[in-house]
This record gives C-alpha cells, structure tokens and sequence, in this order.
C-alpha cells in the first residue's frame, strides 16, 4: 500500500514536471520563432544601428526572422488606425515621445511594459529616470525609451575665442542670464557693411521644437515650467515675458535669425556653413557638428538657468501593439539589442542620441558628455496634456507673431493664457 | 477551317442559361444587363464618395476626438457656429481669399499672354512651351523643399543672386519669414508651378479657333490687335470656364505649398484653409470639427465655381 502511495505521488511529480518543462518549452518556442517586424523612422536606421541590432538578434534567435522597415515619421494616425482595426504592419513602433504613446492608450492599443518586461537583467532602476518617466503615462509604462535628448547650446568654440567668451582653460564662459546671452550674441554677429554674415544665435523656434525651446528655457529662469499652484504651463510670469522680449530683441536688432520660421532646419544649416555661432536645440546636434566642422571648434553650454534648475529632456521611445503576435520576441530585441551597450554607446559617439540607460555611460568620459549627463539627471519633461498638439500649434503662431513683431510680446502670452485656460490639459484617459 | 461569325443576339443567351431570363421581357434584360455592367461603378462611387461625404456631414455635427472618444457625440451646430468666432479659422480663411486673390487674375492673365505668344508658329515655340510646362511635372512637394531653400534668407539662392550676382542687394527679402512676403512668395510658386496646365488650355482653345475668321477680319482691314479683342477674346468663352474653375478650385485648396515651404507661419500668414482643417483632423484629432471646415470649403468652391459659370455663360 505504502509503495502504491509513493508510486503514486512519484508518478505525480514526474507528470507535473513534465508539464511544466513541457510548458516552458512551449513558450521558448512562441517566442523563439516567428516574424519580428521593427517600424522605425528613416532617420533613425541611420542614428541607430538597427539592421544590424536585427541580423545580430537573428544570430542569437534563428527562427525569429526579423526586420526593420521604414516609416516617414511617428505616424500615430496610421498607427491608431490599423491597431484599432486588429492587423499591425510592426511588432515595435519606434518613434516618438508619451505625447504620441498617449493617443494609444484610451483605445488599449499598446501594452503596459509593467507587465512581463522589467525583471533582473533590466530593472527600472537602471534607467535615467527623466527618460523612463517620459514614457510613464498616469503611472503605467506604456513607452520603453531608446534614445534621449536634452535642450542645449551648442557652440562655435573657435568664434567664442575670438570674441574672448573663453576663460584660461579654454572653456566656454556660459551666459547667466538671457541678458548676457543677448550680449553674447551681439558680440558673436559679424556685419559687412549692412548684410549679416554671421549670426550671434539661432534658437529653434520652428513647429517641432518651440515647445521644448520655450519650455526649456522657462525651466532655466523660474525653476518649472508651470503657472504657481496648477500644472498649467506658465505664460504669465515676469520672467516668461521677459524671454519673448529677449527673443524679440534678438530678430529685431539682427542678431538671430526667423527663417527657422520656414525650414525647421534653417538654424541647423546655417551653424554648418558657419553662418551661426550658438545654436540653442537638442544637444545632440553637438556630435554632427564636431564631425562635420572638428572637435575643437564645437563646444556646448546650458540654456540660462539650467546648469541649477535642469533643462528640457525627451526622447525616441518604443511601443508594443496589442494586436502584435510576436510581444514577446518584441521585448526580447528591446532588452538584447536595444538596450544593448554597444549599440546605444555607437548612437551617442556617433550621434549624440543619449544612451537611456546609466550603466551605458560607464566609460564615456569626455567632459562634454559628463556635462549632458548631469543635464539629463536633473531634466523635466514636457507636461501630458490630451490637446498638447494644439497647444504646440498656438505656441507656433503666437511666438511667431510676437517674435516677428506682428503683435507685442503681452498679447502673445496673453493669447497663450488663453489657449491653456481653454485645451483639455487632462491626460483624456478615464 | 472557315469560322462563322454569328451576331449577338439575346437568343443565343437565353439558349446558354434559360432559368435565368425566361420570364423576362427583352427590354427588361437590356436594362438588366447595362445596370450589371454599371453596378461596379455604382458601387466604387458610393463607398468612396457619397458614403465618405454623407459620413463626414455627420460628423460635422458631433463632437469626436478618434483617438480618445469611443463614439462620436451630437452637438447639432456647435460646430459650424464655433467657426465663425475662431480665430485662426478667421486667419485662415482670410489668408485663402488673399492668396486667391492674387493667385487667381495673376494665373488667368499671365498664362492668356503666354499662350497667346506661344500659339505663334515661331523658332523655338517647342522649346518654350515645353519650358512652361516642365514645372508641372515636378512633384509639388519636391517643388515646395526646392523653393524653400531658394528663398532662405541667409543661404538662399534668390539673395545671393540679388545680392552677389545682380547689384539688387536692397530687393533681398527674408522671403518666407517676413510675413510681408511670406504669401506673395508662395502665390509666386504657384504660379511658376501651375502655369504650365493653364497655358495648355488656352493654347488648346486658342487652336480651336477657326483660321477662316481671322482671314475674313484681315480682308475686312482688321489689325491684330483689333483680332485678337474681337475674335480671339470672344472665342475662348468656353476656354475661361475651364481654365476659371480649375483656377477657382487650386487657389481655394492651396494646401502643399504653404504647408510644405511655411507650415503656414510666420505666425499665421501663410496659415490656409485647407492647412487649417488638415491640423485638426490629423494633429488635434478633432474630426467633429475639420468636417464642418470642409463642408464650408465644399460650399466656398461650390459657390464660386458657380460664379464663374453664370458670369462667363452671361457675357
């Protein structure tokens, strides 16, 4: 009787192990085949080594048969679109900051990293906070970024010399105030008779970055980015006046350029050619500018007031459909190749797009990176709002208008009040 | 082998398939058997054009956010009303009616001279016609990153050729910031773009014109000049409608362009109708309301399209 029972329960056991081994194996094998199908920007298989982050996952996962196709831009439109219809042309959505993960979520659309993705080999301790959370949407990780960026200046080191902006180190003395950034660039603009040849600073004032410029810069004078007490974004205070007045001043007096107005990249192409001494964007623009124009002419410092109250951070981040059969070998490719320290190391010394892990920057020890980074630990991010797009189009018009002169600087805040007193500055999820 | 070709009649058909038409009188089957042929037709038209315009008028009556509103919601005219107090609808349709202004006798006047030079059987007539018509084939949006790099103010072709080539330094313009010149700049694209197609068109209706008139004015003792405003003018009427309508609608739907060369700034300058209704369907995701833009657009072209026929059918 007594063998029957252990019989019995060996026989369990061993069913029970079967079943688990067996179970296991089964979803070894859901993950380890399959078509990985990774939508990423144009841009970005240049900036990442993303064919070859897919060939290398190949090697690792033979039957997972991946690939990268390209897309024009974070279409979140399409996106919403096909996953709301059920089908997905990709596994993971590259492209994009939470502004565009949030079109995802009231409609369940993307999954919640919270679940099944953090585990020891990647914690979400090991990110740069600033970073994770501009993937954190009311609390749920629906966004998994790849690349960061912070709101700097970046400058033409060898023109500072010349106009005697360096100390006896050779470093670029920063400007405190926009006060003496608008002096600086007035020392910087060079005149031939009545043309310009060179411009003392170009400040990105075009669609896609006005809000991180107006935003970052506000963060540097007032220490946040918001109205005293609400989460509105401040477009009230003296010293949010007092910026568009500088920014005014600077077109009126010739010392920066509005043709960013036009061609987003106007300020970019100009810094190239040599027409720019300082150019107020994305600190990764310091990399292709030192590639193109050599490392000891290029140099960086920070927007007024954000060496002590922090920049203006965002990034390029992932989702994951719903609809996707293959998230499991989709999180898999994040967490192998992705995260991977060559490839994110290769982004940022070739192209200055911020590693999002802090482990990644081990070993990157130029004093300009070291600087970013402290930037980055101490950036805010963009607030969530559900008509941030349209608030992002009113910043457009109104700064525009007010730069340009078309209105004065009182009428321009004064109609951005009133834009944020009307949007929805609510997430929009229920 | 001799093959016999035997006429098509219904007979033969109704030997092939009896159950069919049996029952059916010939005229019946005629009639049955052209709405079969139309019926694809039919349906293509009614899924891509009425369903989406009875959709979309719908819609202009709701309120509906497609990425966060699970349906749309009623709000009868809110939204039509809503327009007439919005400002940059305002802007927007201002701008249009400015840039139709300019863009629309700019076009009918220069393209008329145009043809009217080009119809002459000259040296080099090829040449130049084809010359005028090569804009055309240069995708608009290629056309809109090209001139949007003429016309910067610091790298920019247009200036460096006034200012370095031509002794014009004082005509360099910062053609797509200053909200000056920003529109005159893009009416001025349009037209190197589209002058092609209107030239063609009153070549066409130019060529249309029986020689024999003008051979009768010249043994009347008519000069050219009096040809052309008593005969060439007056025999292009059916031409104006054409070339008028298509002008008509390019200017109200001027889209590419600003959108590609200004994105519709500096500030609002540049800032279209078209543009406008874009950014809220496809940036704020507000189709309630980009509907209702559309339906106005739809009535504006409806309107002066109309207008054009009854001044052109009046004279």
């Amino acid at each position: 009787m007594k063998k029957m029972w252990i019989l019995s329960i060996v026989t369990l056991l061993m069913v029970l192990t079967a079943s688990v081994v067996f179970a296991g194996a089964q979803a070894e094998a859901k993950v380890e085949s399959g078509e990985l199908t990774v939508g990423a920007q144009a841009w970005m298989l240049e900036k990442f080594k993303l064919d070859d982050a897919a060939k290398k996952f190949m090697v690792d996962h033979p039957q997972i048969n991946t690939k990268v196709t390209k897309v024009e831009h974070a279409d979140t439109t399409s996106y919403i679109l096909q996953w709301s219809s059920g089908k997905t042309s990709v596994d993971i959505a590259i492209g994009g900051s939470r502004e565009q993960a949030v079109q995802y979520v009231p409609r369940d659309l993307v999954i919640d990293f919270d679940k099944g993705f953090f585990d020891d080999t990647l914690r979400r301790e090991d990110f740069i906070p600033a970073f994770l959370e501009l993937g954190n949407i009311e609390g749920k990780q629906y966004m998994i970024p790849m690349m960061g960026e912070v709101m700097y200046i970046v400058v033409r080191k060898d023109y500072m010399r010349e106009a005697g902006l360096v100390d006896a180190n050779d470093k670029v003395i920063p400007a405190k105030t926009w006060d003496e950034l608008y002096e600086y660039a007035k020392k910087l603009t060079k005149k031939d008779g009545n043309t310009i040849t060179r411009l003392g600073l170009g400040i990105d004032w075009g669609y896609d970055f006005i809000h991180y410029t107006y935003l970052a810069c506000l963060q540097g004078l007032n220490g946040t980015i918001y109205e005293k007490g609400t989460n509105k974004i401040d477009f009230t205070s003296a010293n949010a006046k007092k910026l568009v007045e500088v920014w005014a001043k600077l077109v009126k007096d010739g010392y920066s350029t509005k043709d960013v107005f036009a061609d987003t990249n106007a300020a970019r192409t100009n810094f190239k050619s040599g027409n720019v001494a300082m150019h107020l964007t994305a600190h990764s623009r310091l990399n292709e500018y030192a590639d193109l124009l050599g490392k000891d002419k290029i140099s960086i410092m920070p927007i007024p007031g954000t060496a002590q109250n922090g920049s203006v951070a965002f990034i390029h981040g992932m989702t994951i459909p719903k609809v996707s059969e293959n998230q499991e070998a989709a999180k898999m490719f994040i967490k192998e190749r992705l995260m991977d320290k060559d490839y994110q190391v290769w982004s940022l010394e070739k192209y200055g797009k911020l590693p999002v892990l802090s482990r990644n920057f081990e070993g990157v020890d130029s004093p300009e990176w070291q600087e970013i980074l402290a930037a980055v630990q101490i950036a805010k991010t963009a607030p969530l709002y559900k008509d941030f797009a349209k608030l992002q189009k009113d910043m457009q018009i109104e700064f525009q208008n007010g730069i340009s002169g078309l209105q004065p600087v009182e009428v321009t805040l004064a109609n951005l009040k009133k834009s944020i007193d009307t949007i929805d500055i609510t997430t929009g999820l229920k | 082998m001799d093959v016999v070709k035997r006429p098509y009649n219904s007979a033969s058909l109704e030997k092939v398939s009896p159950s069919l038409f049996s029952g059916i009188p010939m005229r019946k089957r005629r009639e049955l058997g052209g709405m079969l042929f139309l019926l694809p037709g039919f349906i293509f038209i009614f899924l891509f054009m009425i369903f989406p315009v009875f959709r979309s008028l719908y819609l202009s009556f709701t309120e509906y956010n497609f990425a966060f509103d699970p349906k749309p919601v009623f709000v009868g005219l809110d939204n039509y009303r809503n327009v007439f107090s919005d400002r940059y609808f305002l802007a927007s349709f201002k701008n249009t009616v400015v840039y139709s202004l300019l863009f629309f006798p700019s076009i009918m006047l220069l393209s008329l001279t145009i043809a009217l030079l080009l119809n002459r059987e000259l040296r080099g007539t090829g040449f130049f016609r084809t010359s005028v018509f090569l804009p055309v084939v240069v995708p608009i949006s290629l056309s809109g990153i090209v001139f949007q790099w003429i016309l910067n103010d610091n790298f920019g072709l247009m200036n460096f050729v006034l200012r370095d080539v031509l002794p014009l330094g004082f005509l360099t313009q910062d053609w797509l910031a200053d909200p000056n010149w920003a529109m005159l700049s893009i009416v001025g694209v349009s037209l190197w773009k589209f002058l092609g197609i209107e030239v063609i068109l009153f070549l066409a209706g130019l060529q249309a014109i029986p020689k024999d008139l003008y051979e009768a004015a010249k043994v009347d003792g008519a000069n050219s000049w009096q040809s052309l405003i008593h005969i060439t003018l007056p025999n292009l009427k059916e031409t104006y409608i054409i070339t008028g309508i298509w002008a008509i609608i390019v200017s109200v739907k001027v889209f590419e362009l600003p959108f590609i060369m200004t994105q519709g700034g500096p500030g609002t300058s540049t800032l279209v109708l078209y543009q406008y209704m874009w950014n809220t369907a496809f940036m704020f995701y507000d189709m309630g309301y980009a509907s209702a833009i559309g339906f106005i657009m739809g009535i504006i072209i409806l309107l002066l399209a109309f207008l054009n026929l009854r001044i052109n059918k009046e004279s």
